[in-house]
């Protein structure tokens, strides 16, 4: 178990390794750097001294470095223009875009990011393994059917569109706004009681916007698998025993059909983190994604660069999670056999 | 009907259950299907009710219409179930319990168990069997877990598990099929029920397996005297078990009364035809069988068969000492490797025209066999060689086109008919589909050849646009069989072609091989784990045991004088339908007759000591002996 872990360990390490590598590929691909655009446009206007400011600026940044110096210097195995300061000492970067270092820009997103996207995952699991139960066990009732069609109209709507019309219609009816993350006269206070009461209100819409569509596909899944489970013998052989309806799905059919998505957790973090852009934009939420969204447009490459290699942490991570969790559900995987 | 008692002699007490013209229905995609049309039988304590018929016959149905654990679409029409515990308590009709209501509950699992043809697929791979079984006993008596386990512990080595205290920890995946089996009946029977109701218990096992698991039944029947319903498709096993039997055709009862009446004076028709289509022992080297519907081979289809096989008696297909190590690797957390040898030095030779029968249980190598026969993957050692005409030639030699032409020349039928036809293509796909392959003719040909190919295996030409789930069992593996024949190949494998099929088809397509062999001077490799199959189809048999051919004689010298301890044991668990040939119990369940360490000297074969090596003790009868190993290459095989 141990040197299965540490194998683990070494392989993730060695993933991240490339998939930094890439980001930092992919970032620097287009021609320039975020300062240079900066000081072409400062010559255009003819003002010579910020230019030569930002031409300094570039050389303290090291923006005037070859690609793979700049490369090495941010994931921190070499010097950059002020010592080893990379991802690896823990220093992320200076983001030119906010004039601020980039753990204070997206500090607090971050964390909002993961409250709300952890809400999402909770919602989508209570919304939908229940619905899903309800219409494996009952296939081709009127149940089943109204379900089935909220799940294809909730897979089919945008998130975006949805997210407009219940910003407009909540507001028109109801009188509420529901964008942003919290009532704005708390924007600037520490954390009290009223304050995580207006966070708590405002997260229901974005949780039911983002998630409505997962929870869709969830219901649509978890009801096949649970169809297949279902039909096999031992869920027979368990009601031969004189067990429960309800026990006797939840113990045997209803575990077998967990695997997959407990196979999911390793792309569903990710994807959180990064798939509700549109929605986050749309109900001006202070999430990563529009930050994301910004700072790749601009090209302001440790920004970005911190933002992408954080889902991959969470990509790498999810799946070890899902791995050991598969591991601790189904000994068929941990003893390495069949059956 | 009505049942004769009066041989028995005495007041029988009032049966354990009887069933009154029961009739279940299912809702079809097609209107209402009557699966169990006024069905009548009664089960008594401490006796054995074989419910005998073939698939599609209704008795599985009644038996989990008796647990009211029908599917959705399925529903008790009219009829009763009356249940009288014999630990008292007034009669209950099952019939008009409420199917998921807490009475039927009480009943399931407490007074009235089952077990399952699948001991795969019964058993949760995901809770450990100890979990399993112990879920019965919590549930009807509400003992606490310690408890609980010491029964299930005296349960477990009742039925003959060694290390009880293991077990309970023990995951399903783990134990082998009659293990599992094993493990399904200490389920069954933990809450020490009244009727035990056990739906093809050994289909899906070895023959020694099933010798076992049939005794294990028997002796815990008569300590506990429970009434037991045997639902089975197996006329050897039915006449081994049974007290009385019912036989029933398309939901209805043909025919019942106790066992000596049935096999001695059959009556009805069907009863009659269904006796007369399972292979025995005893049969003339030239008897047919006779299936309940024989397939006519078109004879102008043979015709066009182009194949030209070899004389007969020259030598088509070899192996010689071939042999195969498989790595494993044992678990992703605990990295340990193990070397498992899958074949050791077989040698074997098919003689054009003739079928070589392989017989063995799960496990022996009989399909890595076949699989290096079709370079499906290639031997440590040994060769494979292939007469094609021009002489035996090696197989694993074999480059471009002359590969090609061994793959056409060699071809294979499989188990499971199920699996083995894609259900996204037509029949006329699936017959054209080789021919397209390997370029033969234009597309009028093979439409030609196709026609030619039904006609074969006696199908209807309408059968071509039609897809395989419209066909059943028997009619999918004739299908298969024509997709072997397309090519024109001259030597068939063979593996296990009728082990799913019912006995009435299995012995159509028994005589569709039989003929098919006769018309063409096809050769076949004949694998089965039934003796009494390969009796009938081959003339040279051979044994295999853990990768080991222990025995090889022609036919009728390895029936009549069996050598090798672990052929006597084979031959000694094969259940005959012949009231005059019972099973000895007592000699199966000592076990340990499959593996090579026990064996009595000289058989006696030790993994990396000892080396396998034939001994011809009477002419053309080989048995297998051991020889000193070449101590390095035998080492390494461990």
């Amino acid at each position: 178990m141990i040197v299965y872990l540490l194998r683990r360990f070494v392989t993730m390490a060695m993933t991240l390794l490339l998939i930094s590598a890439l980001v930092f590929l992919v970032i620097k691909l287009p021609p320039g750097d975020y300062l240079s655009n900066q000081i072409d446009e400062l010559r255009a206007q003819g003002d010579a001294a910020a230019a030569a400011k930002a031409e300094f600026l570039r050389h303290q940044y090291g923006l005037d470095l070859p690609v793979w110096r700049q490369y090495l210097a941010w994931i921190g195995v070499m010097p950059g223009p002020s010592g080893f300061s990379g991802l690896l000492q823990g220093d992320w970067g200076w983001s030119f875009e906010f004039q601020k270092p980039v753990n204070e820009v997206v500090g607090t997103s971050l964390g909002l990011t993961v409250l709300v996207n952890i809400a999402v995952v909770v919602f989508i699991h209570l919304i939908a393994i229940p619905i899903a139960i309800y219409s494996a066990t009952r296939q081709y009732s009127v149940g089943d059917y109204a379900a089935t069609l909220v799940g294809y109209i909730g897979l089919a709507t945008p998130n975006f569109l949805l997210a407009l019309i219940l910003l407009f219609y909540l507001n028109r009816w109801f009188g509420i706004s529901i964008g942003g993350m919290m009532d704005p006269r708390f924007a600037n206070e520490g954390m009290s009681w009223a304050k995580a009461q207006s966070i708590a209100s405002h997260l229901i819409a974005p949780v039911v916007v983002i998630g409505l569509s997962g929870t869709a596909a969830m219901i649509r899944r978890m009801r096949a698998n649970l169809l297949d489970e279902l039909q096999k013998q031992y869920t027979v052989t368990a009601r031969a025993k004189g067990l429960k309806p309800l026990p006797a799905l939840l113990k045997y059919p209803f575990r077998m059909a967990l695997n997959p998505f407990v196979a999911d957790i390793g792309n569903l973090l990710p994807h959180l983190v990064s798939g509700s852009v549109l929605v986050s934009l749309v109900l001006s939420l202070p999430t990563v994604g529009p930050v994301l969204l910004q700072a790749l447009k601009q090209q302001d490459q440790y920004l970005a660069g911190f933002i992408l290699m954080f889902v991959a942490v969470l990509t790498v991570v999810g799946m070890l999670i899902s791995d050991l969790l598969l591991a601790t559900l189904d000994p068929r995987i941990r003893f390495g056999k069949r059956g | 009907m009505e049942k004769k008692d009066a041989g028995r002699g005495t007041a029988l007490q009032e049966p354990l259950v009887s069933i009154r013209d029961l009739a279940v229905e299912f809702d079809g995609d097609a209107g209402l299907v009557h699966a169990v049309r006024g069905v009548s039988f009664d089960v008594h304590a401490g006796r054995t009710l074989a419910v005998v018929g073939e698939s599609g016959s209704g008795k599985s149905v009644t038996a989990n219409a008796m647990l009211r654990l029908l599917p959705r679409r399925g529903r008790i029409g009219r009829g009763s179930i009356v249940f009288r515990d014999p630990s008292g308590g007034a009669p209950v009709d099952i019939a008009t319990l409420d199917a998921d209501g807490d009475g039927i509950r009480q009943l399931r699992g407490g007074r009235i168990a089952m077990i399952f043809q699948e001991p795969m697929t019964s058993l949760s791979p995901l809770h450990t069997v100890g979990d399993q079984v112990t879920e019965a006993l919590v549930i009807h008596r509400k003992v606490d877990r310690a408890v609980a386990d010491k029964e299930a512990m005296a349960v477990f080595e009742r039925v003959g598990f060694r290390d009880p205290k293991r077990m309970l920890t023990t995951y399903p995946f783990e134990l082998s099929g009659g293990m599992r089996q094993r493990a399904m009946i200490a389920m069954a029977l933990i809450c020490k029920p009244a009727l035990l109701i056990a739906d093809e218990p050994t289909t899906a096992l070895d023959v020694t397996t099933q010798a076992q698991i049939l005794a294990l039944i028997k002796e815990l029947q008569r300590e506990t005297g429970m009434g037991v319903l045997l639902i089975t498709h197996d006329l050897g096993v039915v006449a081994n078990m049974a007290d009385e039997i019912v036989v029933m055709y398309r939901g209805e009862v043909m025919e019942r009364g106790m066992r000596e009446e049935i096999f001695r004076r059959p009556q009805h028709p069907y009863l009659k035809a269904l006796m007369r289509a399972v292979p025995r022992f005893d049969m003339r080297p030239d008897e047919r069988l006779t299936p309940i519907r024989e397939i006519k081979v078109d004879a102008a289809a043979l015709e066009h068969g182009a194949a030209k096989p070899l004389p007969a008696g020259r030598t088509v297909l070899e192996v010689s000492g071939v042999t195969k190590t498989f790595t494993l690797r044992a678990g992703a957390f605990f990295g340990k490797t193990e070397r498992i040898s899958a074949l050791s030095n077989v040698s074997l030779s098919i003689p054009s025209g003739t079928t070589v029968g392989l017989v063995g249980e799960s496990g022996s190598g009989k399909t890595t066999l076949s699989k290096i026969i079709m370079r499906a993957m290639g031997p440590d050692t040994g060769t494979v060689r292939f007469d094609d005409g021009a002489g035996l030639r090696d197989v694993f030699a074999l480059r471009g086109a002359e590969l090609k032409a061994y793959r056409r020349a060699v071809q294979f039928v499989f188990q499971d008919p199920f699996s083995s036809l894609d259900p996204r293509m037509t029949v006329y796909d699936i017959l054209a589909e080789p021919l397209r392959v390997h370029g033969i003719g234009d597309s009028d040909a093979q439409f030609e050849r196709v026609k030619d190919l039904l006609g074969l295996v006696g199908l209807d030409q309408r059968s071509m646009r039609r897809y395989p789930h419209s066909f059943s069992g028997g009619q999918r593996q004739r299908i298969g069989l024509a997709r072997a024949m397309a090519l024109n190949p001259s030597v068939i494998l063979c593996d296990e072609p009728t082990s799913a099929l019912d006995v009435s088809v299995q012995a159509q397509i028994l005589n569709l091989l039989k003929d098919l062999q006769a018309a063409l001077g096809l050769s076949y490799l004949f694998v089965s784990h039934n003796l009494a199959v390969v009796d009938y189809m081959a003339s040279e048999i051979a044994v295999m045991c853990r990768g080991v051919i222990v025995e090889q004689a022609p036919r009728a010298t390895l029936f009549r004088d069996p050598r090798h301890p672990y052929t006597q044991a084979l031959l000694a668990a094969v259940p005959s339908p012949d009231l005059d040939h019972p099973l000895h119990f007592e000699r199966v369940v000592e076990g340990g007759f499959s593996n090579p360490a026990e064996w009595a000297p000289p058989f006696t074969l030790i993994p990396g000591e000892t080396c396998p090596a034939m001994v011809e003790v009477a002419p053309r009868h080989f048995v297998c002996m051991a020889a000193e190993a070449p101590a390095p290459l035998m080492r390494a095989a461990s």
